[in-house]
Protein backbone atom coordinates (compact mmCIF):
# COMPACT_ATOMS: atom_id res chain seq x y z
CA UNK A 1 0.00 0.00 0.00
CA UNK A 2 2.59 2.28 1.19
CA UNK A 3 4.46 1.53 -2.07
CA UNK A 4 1.84 2.04 -4.29
CA UNK A 5 1.05 5.53 -2.61
CA UNK A 6 4.62 6.35 -2.87
CA UNK A 7 4.81 5.23 -6.67
CA UNK A 8 1.54 7.72 -7.31
CA UNK A 9 2.97 10.46 -5.79
CA UNK A 10 6.39 10.13 -7.93
CA UNK A 11 5.01 9.51 -11.20
CA UNK A 12 2.97 12.64 -10.24
CA UNK A 13 6.17 14.27 -9.37
CA UNK A 14 8.08 13.36 -12.59
CA UNK A 15 4.94 13.60 -14.98
CA UNK A 16 4.12 16.67 -14.05
CA UNK A 17 6.26 18.84 -16.77
CA UNK A 18 4.63 17.10 -19.34
CA UNK A 19 0.69 18.06 -18.61
CA UNK A 20 -0.26 21.27 -17.93
CA UNK A 21 -0.77 22.97 -14.56
CA UNK A 22 -3.72 24.31 -13.16
CA UNK A 23 -3.72 28.25 -11.96
CA UNK A 24 -5.32 30.01 -9.91
CA UNK A 25 -5.35 34.04 -10.54
CA UNK A 26 -3.77 35.42 -7.67
CA UNK A 27 -6.51 38.11 -7.43
CA UNK A 28 -6.59 37.68 -3.46
CA UNK A 29 -3.12 39.47 -2.58
CA UNK A 30 -3.99 41.52 -6.13
CA UNK A 31 -1.40 40.27 -8.79
CA UNK A 32 -3.63 40.44 -11.66
CA UNK A 33 -5.32 43.23 -13.41
CA UNK A 34 -8.06 43.78 -15.64
CA UNK A 35 -7.47 47.68 -16.93
CA UNK A 36 -9.27 49.23 -19.26
CA UNK A 37 -8.87 52.94 -21.20
CA UNK A 38 -11.46 54.83 -23.59
CA UNK A 39 -10.88 58.28 -24.87
CA UNK A 40 -11.71 61.70 -23.46
CA UNK A 41 -13.14 63.62 -26.08
CA UNK A 42 -10.53 62.65 -28.49
CA UNK A 43 -8.49 64.90 -26.40
CA UNK A 44 -6.47 61.92 -23.57
CA UNK A 45 -7.20 58.72 -22.05
CA UNK A 46 -9.52 57.70 -19.01
CA UNK A 47 -8.29 55.01 -17.53
CA UNK A 48 -10.59 52.67 -15.10
CA UNK A 49 -10.44 48.54 -13.73
CA UNK A 50 -12.35 46.13 -12.76
CA UNK A 51 -11.44 45.31 -9.01
CA UNK A 52 -12.64 42.47 -8.08
CA UNK A 53 -12.54 39.19 -10.62
CA UNK A 54 -11.57 35.75 -10.37
CA UNK A 55 -10.10 33.15 -12.25
CA UNK A 56 -8.21 29.99 -13.11
CA UNK A 57 -5.70 29.07 -16.21
CA UNK A 58 -3.71 25.97 -16.78
CA UNK A 59 -0.63 26.15 -18.27
CA UNK A 60 2.26 24.36 -20.01
CA UNK A 61 5.32 25.74 -21.60
CA UNK A 62 6.39 22.97 -23.17
CA UNK A 63 2.95 23.12 -24.88
CA UNK A 64 0.98 26.48 -24.81
CA UNK A 65 -1.65 25.47 -27.37
CA UNK A 66 -3.09 23.36 -24.98
CA UNK A 67 -3.78 26.14 -22.04
CA UNK A 68 -6.89 26.85 -20.90
CA UNK A 69 -8.55 29.80 -18.96
CA UNK A 70 -11.76 30.93 -17.56
CA UNK A 71 -12.25 34.32 -15.93
CA UNK A 72 -15.70 36.10 -14.20
CA UNK A 73 -15.75 39.18 -13.28
CA UNK A 74 -17.78 41.55 -11.24
CA UNK A 75 -18.83 44.01 -13.67
CA UNK A 76 -20.03 46.68 -10.25
CA UNK A 77 -16.54 46.68 -9.63
CA UNK A 78 -15.67 49.31 -12.38
CA UNK A 79 -13.68 51.65 -10.64
CA UNK A 80 -12.03 55.11 -12.41
CA UNK A 81 -11.41 56.88 -9.51
CA UNK A 82 -14.45 59.02 -9.08
CA UNK A 83 -17.19 57.70 -7.43
CA UNK A 84 -20.03 59.64 -9.30
CA UNK A 85 -18.69 58.26 -12.32
CA UNK A 86 -18.46 54.93 -11.20
CA UNK A 87 -22.05 54.76 -10.40
CA UNK A 88 -23.09 56.61 -13.76
CA UNK A 89 -20.86 53.32 -15.87
CA UNK A 90 -22.68 51.19 -13.17
CA UNK A 91 -26.14 52.62 -14.03
CA UNK A 92 -26.36 54.06 -16.90
CA UNK A 93 -24.16 51.74 -19.34
CA UNK A 94 -23.07 48.20 -17.68
CA UNK A 95 -26.48 48.43 -16.04
CA UNK A 96 -24.66 46.03 -13.58
CA UNK A 97 -27.75 44.96 -11.58
CA UNK A 98 -29.21 43.54 -14.86
CA UNK A 99 -25.44 41.90 -15.90
CA UNK A 100 -23.67 41.70 -12.72
CA UNK A 101 -20.53 39.46 -14.85
CA UNK A 102 -18.52 39.57 -17.69
CA UNK A 103 -16.84 36.09 -18.44
CA UNK A 104 -13.95 35.16 -20.44
CA UNK A 105 -13.74 31.55 -21.56
CA UNK A 106 -11.63 30.51 -24.09
CA UNK A 107 -11.74 28.44 -26.97
CA UNK A 108 -7.86 27.74 -28.32
CA UNK A 109 -4.52 29.18 -28.34
CA UNK A 110 -2.56 29.38 -31.13
CA UNK A 111 1.23 29.92 -30.74
CA UNK A 112 3.03 32.52 -33.02
CA UNK A 113 6.43 32.18 -34.28
CA UNK A 114 7.38 35.21 -32.52
CA UNK A 115 6.21 33.89 -29.13
CA UNK A 116 3.07 35.87 -28.53
CA UNK A 117 0.12 33.64 -27.96
CA UNK A 118 -3.41 34.07 -29.62
CA UNK A 119 -5.81 33.15 -26.72
CA UNK A 120 -8.99 33.23 -28.27
CA UNK A 121 -12.72 33.01 -26.75
CA UNK A 122 -16.13 34.32 -25.93
CA UNK A 123 -16.08 37.30 -24.13
CA UNK A 124 -19.60 38.15 -22.38
CA UNK A 125 -20.38 41.48 -21.59
CA UNK A 126 -23.69 43.31 -20.39
CA UNK A 127 -25.62 39.65 -21.44
CA UNK A 128 -23.57 40.02 -25.09
CA UNK A 129 -21.35 36.97 -25.66
CA UNK A 130 -19.04 37.51 -28.80
CA UNK A 131 -16.02 35.78 -29.69
CA UNK A 132 -12.49 38.03 -28.68
CA UNK A 133 -9.30 37.26 -29.82
CA UNK A 134 -6.31 38.64 -27.06
CA UNK A 135 -2.70 38.51 -28.16
CA UNK A 136 -1.12 37.56 -24.66
CA UNK A 137 2.90 37.26 -23.59
CA UNK A 138 4.20 35.22 -20.79
CA UNK A 139 5.99 37.30 -18.92
CA UNK A 140 8.09 34.97 -16.71
CA UNK A 141 7.69 31.77 -14.54
CA UNK A 142 9.30 30.04 -11.41
CA UNK A 143 9.84 29.72 -7.99
CA UNK A 144 8.53 32.34 -5.68
CA UNK A 145 9.89 33.01 -2.56
CA UNK A 146 7.54 31.63 -0.41
CA UNK A 147 6.98 28.33 -1.92
CA UNK A 148 4.95 28.82 -5.10
CA UNK A 149 5.25 28.60 -8.76
CA UNK A 150 3.97 31.35 -10.36
CA UNK A 151 3.63 32.38 -14.15
CA UNK A 152 2.63 35.90 -15.67
CA UNK A 153 1.50 36.94 -18.86
CA UNK A 154 0.54 40.22 -20.23
CA UNK A 155 -2.12 41.02 -23.39
CA UNK A 156 -3.95 44.02 -24.46
CA UNK A 157 -6.76 43.81 -26.68
CA UNK A 158 -9.70 46.05 -27.94
CA UNK A 159 -13.25 46.11 -28.85
CA UNK A 160 -16.03 48.17 -29.86
CA UNK A 161 -18.48 48.73 -26.88
CA UNK A 162 -22.23 48.78 -29.06
CA UNK A 163 -20.69 45.47 -29.98
CA UNK A 164 -22.08 44.71 -26.68
CA UNK A 165 -25.47 46.41 -27.08
CA UNK A 166 -24.04 48.94 -25.00
CA UNK A 167 -25.47 52.83 -25.95
CA UNK A 168 -22.19 55.04 -26.19
CA UNK A 169 -22.98 57.47 -29.04
CA UNK A 170 -23.80 59.93 -26.56
CA UNK A 171 -19.87 60.08 -25.37
CA UNK A 172 -18.85 61.05 -28.93
CA UNK A 173 -16.61 59.45 -32.08
CA UNK A 174 -13.56 58.93 -29.92
CA UNK A 175 -15.19 57.46 -26.95
CA UNK A 176 -16.62 54.36 -28.96
CA UNK A 177 -13.51 51.74 -28.28
CA UNK A 178 -12.61 50.78 -24.99
CA UNK A 179 -8.71 48.98 -24.38
CA UNK A 180 -8.24 46.13 -22.38
CA UNK A 181 -4.82 46.09 -20.70
CA UNK A 182 -4.72 42.48 -18.56
CA UNK A 183 -2.22 41.76 -16.32
CA UNK A 184 -2.38 38.57 -15.20
CA UNK A 185 -0.45 36.21 -12.47
CA UNK A 186 -1.42 32.68 -11.65
CA UNK A 187 -0.33 30.44 -8.88
CA UNK A 188 0.39 26.85 -9.40
CA UNK A 189 -2.50 24.62 -7.37
CA UNK B 1 -46.71 92.23 8.54
CA UNK B 2 -45.15 90.01 11.26
CA UNK B 3 -42.56 87.60 11.31
CA UNK B 4 -43.46 85.97 14.11
CA UNK B 5 -46.39 83.28 13.77
CA UNK B 6 -49.78 83.90 15.78
CA UNK B 7 -52.54 81.73 16.77
CA UNK B 8 -54.49 81.90 13.53
CA UNK B 9 -51.61 83.36 11.20
CA UNK B 10 -48.58 82.48 9.71
CA UNK B 11 -45.37 84.88 10.19
CA UNK B 12 -43.33 86.68 7.10
CA UNK B 13 -40.55 83.94 7.51
CA UNK B 14 -42.69 80.92 8.53
CA UNK B 15 -44.18 81.54 4.63
CA UNK B 16 -40.77 82.49 3.22
CA UNK B 17 -39.10 79.34 4.66
CA UNK B 18 -42.18 76.96 3.27
CA UNK B 19 -42.05 78.14 -0.13
CA UNK B 20 -38.81 78.20 -0.41
CA UNK B 21 -38.12 74.90 0.55
CA UNK B 22 -41.34 74.27 -1.28
CA UNK B 23 -40.20 75.39 -4.78
CA UNK B 24 -36.70 74.71 -4.63
CA UNK B 25 -37.55 70.51 -3.69
CA UNK B 26 -40.26 70.35 -6.68
CA UNK B 27 -37.26 72.18 -8.38
CA UNK B 28 -34.67 69.67 -7.50
CA UNK B 29 -36.82 66.57 -8.20
CA UNK B 30 -37.17 67.74 -11.81
CA UNK B 31 -33.70 68.71 -12.23
CA UNK B 32 -32.33 65.42 -10.55
CA UNK B 33 -34.38 63.18 -12.74
CA UNK B 34 -33.75 65.26 -16.27
CA UNK B 35 -29.71 65.29 -15.42
CA UNK B 36 -29.16 61.83 -14.88
CA UNK B 37 -30.38 61.68 -18.50
CA UNK B 38 -28.19 64.16 -20.26
CA UNK B 39 -26.34 63.04 -23.00
CA UNK B 40 -21.80 64.06 -22.51
CA UNK B 41 -21.96 66.68 -24.90
CA UNK B 42 -24.70 68.40 -22.86
CA UNK B 43 -23.79 72.26 -21.98
CA UNK B 44 -25.51 70.97 -18.49
CA UNK B 45 -23.54 67.85 -18.20
CA UNK B 46 -21.46 69.00 -15.73
CA UNK B 47 -23.62 72.51 -14.66
CA UNK B 48 -26.88 70.73 -13.89
CA UNK B 49 -25.28 68.57 -10.82
CA UNK B 50 -23.39 71.37 -9.75
CA UNK B 51 -26.74 73.21 -9.17
CA UNK B 52 -28.09 70.24 -7.80
CA UNK B 53 -25.92 69.49 -4.86
CA UNK B 54 -25.30 73.47 -4.07
CA UNK B 55 -29.18 74.23 -3.89
CA UNK B 56 -30.03 70.40 -2.39
CA UNK B 57 -27.75 71.43 0.79
CA UNK B 58 -29.27 75.05 0.68
CA UNK B 59 -32.82 72.84 0.82
CA UNK B 60 -31.39 71.32 3.74
CA UNK B 61 -30.00 74.48 5.54
CA UNK B 62 -33.98 75.94 5.08
CA UNK B 63 -35.24 72.85 6.94
CA UNK B 64 -33.01 72.93 9.65
CA UNK B 65 -34.01 76.61 10.07
CA UNK B 66 -37.09 75.66 10.21
CA UNK B 67 -36.75 73.34 12.78
CA UNK B 68 -35.15 75.75 15.11
CA UNK B 69 -37.55 78.51 14.16
CA UNK B 70 -41.13 76.96 14.14
CA UNK B 71 -40.96 76.77 18.35
CA UNK B 72 -39.19 80.50 18.19
CA UNK B 73 -42.17 81.73 16.03
CA UNK B 74 -45.02 79.75 17.67
CA UNK B 75 -47.16 77.43 15.75
CA UNK B 76 -50.97 78.76 14.43
CA UNK B 77 -53.78 76.50 15.78
CA UNK B 78 -54.93 73.66 13.50
CA UNK B 79 -58.02 75.08 11.74
CA UNK B 80 -60.67 73.50 14.09
CA UNK B 81 -63.67 72.32 11.20
CA UNK B 82 -61.32 69.51 10.21
CA UNK B 83 -61.80 66.15 12.00
CA UNK B 84 -58.99 64.75 13.93
CA UNK B 85 -58.17 62.31 11.46
CA UNK B 86 -56.98 64.81 8.90
CA UNK B 87 -55.32 66.99 11.45
CA UNK B 88 -53.24 63.79 12.17
CA UNK B 89 -52.67 62.89 8.82
CA UNK B 90 -51.45 66.51 7.98
CA UNK B 91 -48.56 66.16 10.74
CA UNK B 92 -48.02 62.83 9.35
CA UNK B 93 -47.80 63.98 6.13
CA UNK B 94 -45.46 67.18 7.36
CA UNK B 95 -42.91 65.01 9.49
CA UNK B 96 -42.55 62.76 6.29
CA UNK B 97 -41.89 64.99 4.31
CA UNK B 98 -39.00 66.63 6.57
CA UNK B 99 -37.82 62.95 6.80
CA UNK B 100 -37.87 62.58 3.53
CA UNK B 101 -35.44 65.78 3.18
CA UNK B 102 -33.45 64.62 5.46
CA UNK B 103 -32.65 61.22 3.57
CA UNK B 104 -32.46 62.69 0.45
CA UNK B 105 -29.84 65.30 2.09
CA UNK B 106 -27.84 62.26 3.61
CA UNK B 107 -28.26 60.19 0.41
CA UNK B 108 -26.95 62.71 -1.63
CA UNK B 109 -24.33 62.82 0.31
CA UNK B 110 -23.04 59.93 0.19
CA UNK B 111 -23.62 59.45 -3.71
CA UNK B 112 -20.86 61.77 -3.63
CA UNK B 113 -18.61 60.77 -1.42
CA UNK B 114 -19.07 57.40 -1.56
CA UNK B 115 -14.96 57.24 -2.61
CA UNK B 116 -14.06 59.19 -0.31
CA UNK B 117 -14.20 62.32 -2.63
CA UNK B 118 -15.56 65.78 -1.33
CA UNK B 119 -19.01 67.38 -1.88
CA UNK B 120 -18.87 70.68 -3.44
CA UNK B 121 -20.97 73.33 -2.39
CA UNK B 122 -21.58 76.16 -5.77
CA UNK B 123 -17.43 77.20 -5.82
CA UNK B 124 -17.90 77.93 -1.99
CA UNK B 125 -16.62 75.54 0.05
CA UNK B 126 -16.57 71.17 -0.06
CA UNK B 127 -17.99 68.79 2.73
CA UNK B 128 -15.36 66.22 2.85
CA UNK B 129 -16.38 62.25 2.93
CA UNK B 130 -17.01 60.87 6.19
CA UNK B 131 -16.29 57.24 5.11
CA UNK B 132 -16.05 55.30 1.96
CA UNK B 133 -19.01 52.76 1.09
CA UNK B 134 -18.60 49.34 -1.09
CA UNK B 135 -19.93 49.36 -4.58
CA UNK B 136 -23.17 47.31 -2.96
CA UNK B 137 -24.01 50.03 -0.39
CA UNK B 138 -23.66 53.10 -2.61
CA UNK B 139 -26.22 51.73 -5.50
CA UNK B 140 -28.40 51.12 -2.48
CA UNK B 141 -27.75 54.43 -1.44
CA UNK B 142 -28.50 56.03 -4.82
CA UNK B 143 -31.78 54.21 -4.87
CA UNK B 144 -32.93 55.14 -1.62
CA UNK B 145 -31.86 59.14 -3.33
CA UNK B 146 -34.07 57.89 -5.98
CA UNK B 147 -36.83 56.50 -3.69
CA UNK B 148 -37.62 59.04 -1.37
CA UNK B 149 -37.30 61.62 -4.22
CA UNK B 150 -40.82 59.92 -5.41
CA UNK B 151 -42.04 59.95 -2.02
CA UNK B 152 -41.63 63.79 -1.15
CA UNK B 153 -43.12 64.49 -4.51
CA UNK B 154 -45.47 61.81 -3.70
CA UNK B 155 -46.29 63.48 -0.03
CA UNK B 156 -46.49 67.03 -1.72
CA UNK B 157 -49.27 66.09 -3.68
CA UNK B 158 -51.01 65.01 -1.47
CA UNK B 159 -50.51 67.87 0.68
CA UNK B 160 -51.04 70.23 -2.12
CA UNK B 161 -54.52 68.54 -2.94
CA UNK B 162 -55.52 68.65 0.76
CA UNK B 163 -54.60 72.30 1.15
CA UNK B 164 -56.90 72.99 -2.72
CA UNK B 165 -59.47 70.91 -1.27
CA UNK B 166 -59.63 73.19 2.30
CA UNK B 167 -59.86 76.64 -0.28
CA UNK B 168 -62.33 75.56 -2.69
CA UNK B 169 -64.60 73.12 -0.95
CA UNK B 170 -64.25 73.88 2.99
CA UNK B 171 -63.81 77.20 1.97
CA UNK B 172 -61.44 77.77 5.18
CA UNK B 173 -58.20 79.89 5.65
CA UNK B 174 -55.65 76.93 5.75
CA UNK B 175 -54.33 77.35 2.30
CA UNK B 176 -54.64 81.41 2.62
CA UNK B 177 -52.69 81.74 6.05
CA UNK B 178 -49.41 80.52 4.03
CA UNK B 179 -49.98 82.94 1.81
CA UNK B 180 -50.85 85.68 4.00
CA UNK B 181 -53.44 86.94 2.06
Amino acid sequence: MKKTIFALAMSTVFTLPAHAADYVIDTQKAHAFIDFRIQHLGFSWMSGRFNDFEGTFSYDSENPEASKIDVKIDVASVDTNFAERDKHLREQFLETAQYPDARFTSTSFEQLEDGTLLMKGDFTLHGVTKPMTIPVEKVGEGDDPWGGYRVGFYGETSFIIEDYDIDVSKLGPSSQEVFLILSIEGIRQ
Amino acid sequence: MRLINSKDHYGLISILLHWSVALLTIGLFFLGIWMVDLGYYDDWYYQAPWWHKGLGFIVFLLVVLRWIWQPIAGKPKAISSSPVWQQLAAKVVHQLMNLAIVLLAITGYLIVTAKGESLGIFDWFSIPAISKLSVETSDLVSKLHLWSGYFIITLASFHALAALKHHFINKDATLRRMLNL
